[in-house]
């Protein structure tokens, strides 16, 4: 490439992309050398050439996603880095120091780049676009929401082609702290995209789009940028039979980019066995993979609101008869058909109680809709709604006579936290985070393989009173800890003391 | 719908399953009646009561195999195990029987089974129906004809009826006596008689096919049979970004068979690690896993194409052995190569290997080099006595992955001494230790440059790593078949 030529087109930029162009040389010349950049065109060609001749992929990894206003793809960062190193800075970036006449490239190139140095970026793209709050963004809102009120964060997300990270804009921060539906978000999202140098990146969510793994892949290998993820649970991974189409290939796209993270912060002891696994399989790689640190997540309960309860007690009968309530969405890893069958045997034993589901439909969950049909239609006593306002589900939880929970495999087993946070006793399984979060106080454990094993804790616990009331006493000695505590637990290993390495 | 069936014939071949089940599983199998259908009925009853009571639920897999000659999934097994603990006799056998009729159950109405009890069954299936002959099916075809020697055991394909059945002679041919491409496109045909293993060892020498993981996860976990299998690697998850896109899905379904098995003999030790970790991660499900050793692979140089002292290339060659793909990091030795041709270096680079996937720009880069001179060639179909030839004639291999299972370039590359500059992690370093090769960072291009250079230039060099290469212990295929034998299927396994 001719250097007076590109020289002279950037001093005359005859076109909007050949503005954008040059202000993005500037910021990157900027970011690479840490002084202003020069005022002419050919100094700032010179400082380019001069900042980039070494081919270091961590400057490339900048230059790329700069000058091209996206976050680059590793294969990219690498082939430019032996560009560099074979034919100069100036070939190695023809491509993209001209701007494409390509119609389609057009709005990438208008974008503005801008470089946040020293940063904290905490990546909330779907929890501040959803008012729901599944586990996992209860978890991103909750803590993130702390670390904004002691620290200075940047709330980021990603452009529309998910190729880029940009701020978020208001309503989308406080959507995403506190689950309020703003209007729609992505349609005003500003055109400036982010770059993280020297900085921070941490991701509270699970990200499995394949091009934001992808680019947080190389974000992570290339960028010199610290990076951390809270784990949830790697349930795609060790408990596939359980999980829908597409998703193995999409976490696995996860673990790929986060072989590269420095740090993740399990959410249980269960969660980080399952990391710590998934590390040692690294071993044909020669990567080290991540630090797995462990932070277990809090017990929020709420006390039931009176009027709820009155609600409740009258809907679901409680007076006629305890309750047995099960949490939680109908897909094969919760194991509800066992807890169906389970409740058969109880009550063909003569045990009385109700049944009751919450939870909403889910992928592979026509066995269980089938076998309850045929249970209800049969007169045993057995509900499922699809959904309760968080009053009344607290107040079942308060009503229950016990929650049965016999999931196969749990990062974190919510509804039992729930319950024996209220002092309601839990039949769970004898393992993993389920286990972990009670011990056994407060729950009877079992083989959640074992349907007898589950009926007949069930049957002692709804006609065991002193069994019953001696659990219920055990549940609120169980310690809860706190989201404040839990923030900060989370906050000193995924960013520290400082943002580099 | 095909032309109606006979009554009398599905009701007798009902019968003659469920009797071969019952024969096999019960300790008083009920008196034979003249009528089939009486006969069948008395049979159902009884392994039904055996089931109900048992503890597990291998009685229960019996059945629904017997009832509708297919293999089930695990919550097939579960479902009717639950309808004959909690439901009154007629009504569970209302479902079983309403189970062997639905419409996916009605092409196996006829079919027959032939139970083996406490035997050892080895499912081959691709190397049986499929005339491919890379990594696995190589490790298949030279390893179970040294078990079918030494021990008695079943060789197993699937039929189209989802069951294990006996092979045909092409089909054994393919395994034991491979000598080429048979070109008979063996299908999955359905089978008029399929395999029942019962308190039986199946051993899985090949990754089975992703719509078989579910049946044989079922009969991992429930049918109270052991499975064992050889562990190649876990590359598809640990490596995602490396993989086409489905591969990882494909192969967390197959890891959901992995859970359940006995014992994994893996190809490595990096690969042991690798099921190793997996089975760590398994206690938060409450299961425990196999348990994994390691049986390393071995290479031995085919008789037929045994060439002593074939004198090296002049100028010197570079050979590159593997399928072209990200994988391989083939773009990292054409740019190695090309600093070495600026420094005025005189070799040829040579790779040797099928297309991968989204080879796109190792393609283009190629083209560019060859435009500017380069002596690079490529490949595609290569014998295998061309390919050892290039092995003897190359100045050395470069191999510088970025995960491999095995790594058998660099194992073959050390059969006939020539020295090999490969990648210092995993199955590669492990190889490695013997000597005879330079390790280098495969993410470090610097690296990779300087340890060329090295055996380009330095005649000592390379003649002490080739006598490394030389020196290392040989190892057969029979030393591997009688140890992963012994892993898959233990001392207990039967002597012929």
């Amino acid at each position: 490439m001719n250097v007076k030529v590109l020289a002279w087109r950037l001093d005359h930029p005859l076109t909007a992309p050949g503005a954008a162009l040059r202000a993005r040389l500037e910021t990157l010349v900027g970011a690479l050398t840490g002084a202003p950049a020069p005022a002419s065109g050919a100094e700032l060609v010179a400082a380019f050439e001069q900042a980039l001749s070494p081919g270091d992929p961590a400057d490339v990894w900048l230059t790329l996603a700069v000058l091209r206003a996206e976050l680059p793809l590793d294969a990219h960062v690498v082939a430019h880095a032996r560009a560099v190193r074979l034919d100069g800075p100036l070939a190695a970036f023809r491509d993209v120091l001209r701007p494409s006449v390509n119609p389609l490239e057009r709005r990438r190139q208008l974008r503005r780049v801008e470089v946040v140095e020293d940063a904290v970026l905490v990546d909330l793209a779907h929890t501040s676009r959803s008012a729901l709050a599944t586990g996992i963004q209860r978890v991103a809102r909750q803590t993130a929401r702390r670390w904004a009120a002691e620290h200075d964060v940047t709330f980021v997300g990603w452009t529309a082609d998910e190729s880029a990270l940009r701020r978020l804009t208001d309503e989308e921060v406080a959507t995403g702290l506190h689950g309020r539906q703003g209007p729609d978000g992505r349609a005003q999202a500003s055109a400036t995209v982010l770059v993280p140098h020297r900085s921070t990146y941490v991701l509270p969510e699970l990200a499995v789009e394949p091009r934001r793994t992808q680019r947080l892949l190389a974000l992570a290998l290339r960028s010199g940028c610290r990076t951390g993820a809270i784990g949830f649970d790697c349930v795609p991974l060790s408990t596939a039979e359980t999980i829908g189409a597409g998703m193995g290939s999409a976490f696995a796209g996860n673990l790929a980019a986060v072989r590269h993270f420095d740090t993740v912060v399990a959410i249980s002891h269960a969660a980080a066995t399952e990391y710590r696994g998934w590390r040692r399989m690294l071993a044909g790689t020669g990567l080290a993979g991540p630090r797995i640190e462990v932070a277990s997540l809090p017990v929020e309960a709420q006390r039931p609101d009176r009027d709820a309860v009155d609600r409740c007690r009258s809907r679901f009968g409680v007076d006629e008869m305890p309750l047995v309530l099960v949490v939680g969405s109908h897909e094969p890893r919760k194991n509800h058909v066992a807890v169906l069958q389970a409740a058969e045997l109880a009550w063909q034993s003569g045990a009385r109680f109700r049944l009751l589901f919450v939870g909403g439909n889910a992928w592979g969950a026509a066995p269980f809709e089938h076998r309850l049909q045929e249970l209800a239609e049969a007169g045993r006593p057995v509900e499922s709604v699809r959904a309760l306002s968080d009053d009344d589900l607290w107040a079942c939880y308060a009503l229950a006579r016990c929650v049965v929970f016999p999931s196969l495999n749990e990062g974190f087993g919510l509804p039992v936290a729930e319950a024996i946070a209220l002092g309601t006793p839990v039949i769970t399984s004898d393992f993993g985070s389920m286990r972990e979060i009670s011990d056994g106080v407060g729950a009877i454990l079992v083989d959640p393989r074992d349907d007898d094993a589950i009926a007949d804790a069930l049957r002692r616990l709804v006609t065991d009173d002193a069994l019953r009331a001696r659990l219920s006493a055990d549940a609120l000695t169980v310690p809860r800890g706190s989201w404040d505590a839990y923030a900060r637990a989370t906050w000193a290993p995924l960013v520290g003391g400082g943002p580099n390495r | 719908m095909s032309r109606p069936l006979d009554p009398r014939a599905v009701r007798s071949a009902l019968a003659a399953r469920l009797r071969a089940a019952a024969g096999a599983a019960l300790d008083d199998v009920p008196d034979p009646d003249d009528d089939p259908a009486r006969d069948a009925a008395i049979l159902l009853d009884a392994l039904a009561g055996a089931a109900a009571a048992s503890d597990d639920a291998a009685l229960t897999w019996l059945l629904l195999v017997a009832t509708t000659g297919r293999y089930p999934r695990a919550a097939q097994v579960r479902a009717l195990r639950r309808r004959l603990v909690a439901d009154p006799r007629p009504d569970a056998l209302g479902h079983v029987l309403a189970f062997g009729l639905r419409s996916e159950n009605r092409t196996n109405l006829l079919v027959a089974i032939d139970v083996v009890v406490g035997g050892v069954v080895v499912d081959v299936d691709f190397s049986a129906r499929h005339d491919l002959n890379t990594g696995i099916q190589r490790v298949v075809r030279s390893t179970v004809p040294h078990w079918v020697a030494d021990h008695d055991l079943t060789l197993a394909a699937w039929s189209a009826n989802d069951a294990l059945r006996e092979l045909g002679p092409n089909e054994t041919d393919r395994v034991l006596r491979w000598s080429g491409p048979l070109r008979d496109h063996g299908r999955h045909a359905r089978a008029a008689r399929v395999l029942v293993p019962w308190r039986s060892r199946v051993v899985l020498p090949e990754v089975p096919a992703p719509a078989l993981c579910a049946p044989l996860a079922a009969m991992a976990e429930l049918s109270g049979n052991t499975v064992s299998l050889i562990g190649y690697d876990a590359i598809p998850v640990v490596s995602a970004d490396t993989m086409p896109r489905d591969e990882p899905e494909r192969f967390v379904h197959y890891l959901t068979l992995v859970k359940h098995a006995a014992v994994v003999s893996a190809i490595s030790t990096s690969a042991g690690e690798e099921f190793s970790g997996f089975v760590d991660m398994l206690p938060t499900q409450g299961l425990r896993g196999p348990s994994v050793h390691v049986c390393t692979l071995p290479v031995e140089i085919p008789g037929d194409v045994a060439v002593p002292d074939e004198p090296q290339d002049r100028p010197a060659s570079v050979l590159v052995v593997g399928s072209r793909e990200p994988r391989k990091n083939h773009l990292a030795v054409l740019y190695a190569a090309e600093v070495l041709w600026r420094e005025g270096l005189a070799f040829s680079l040579r790779f040797i290997g099928g297309s991968g996937w989204a080879s796109g720009p190792f393609d283009s880069r190629v083209r560019a080099l060859r435009r500017a001179g380069r002596a690079v060639t490529i490949g595609r179909a290569v014998s295998d006595a061309d390919l050892w030839s290039a092995y003897r004639r190359a100045r050395f291999t470069v191999f510088p992955s970025l995960h491999e299972g095995y790594g058998l370039p660099v194992a073959e590359s050390f059969a006939v001494g020539t020295p090999v500059v490969t990648s210092d992690l995993g199955s590669m370093r492990d190889l490695a230790t013997g000597g005879g090769a330079l390790l280098v960072d495969p993410r470090d291009d610097a690296a990779l440059v300087e340890a060329m250079h090295r055996l380009l230039t330095d005649d000592a060099l390379r003649a002490r790593l080739s006598a490394e290469a030389l020196a290392r212990p040989a190892r057969s295929w029979r030393d591997y078949a009688r140890e992963s034998w012994a892993q898959l299927v233990g001392p207990t396994g039967a002597e012929r």
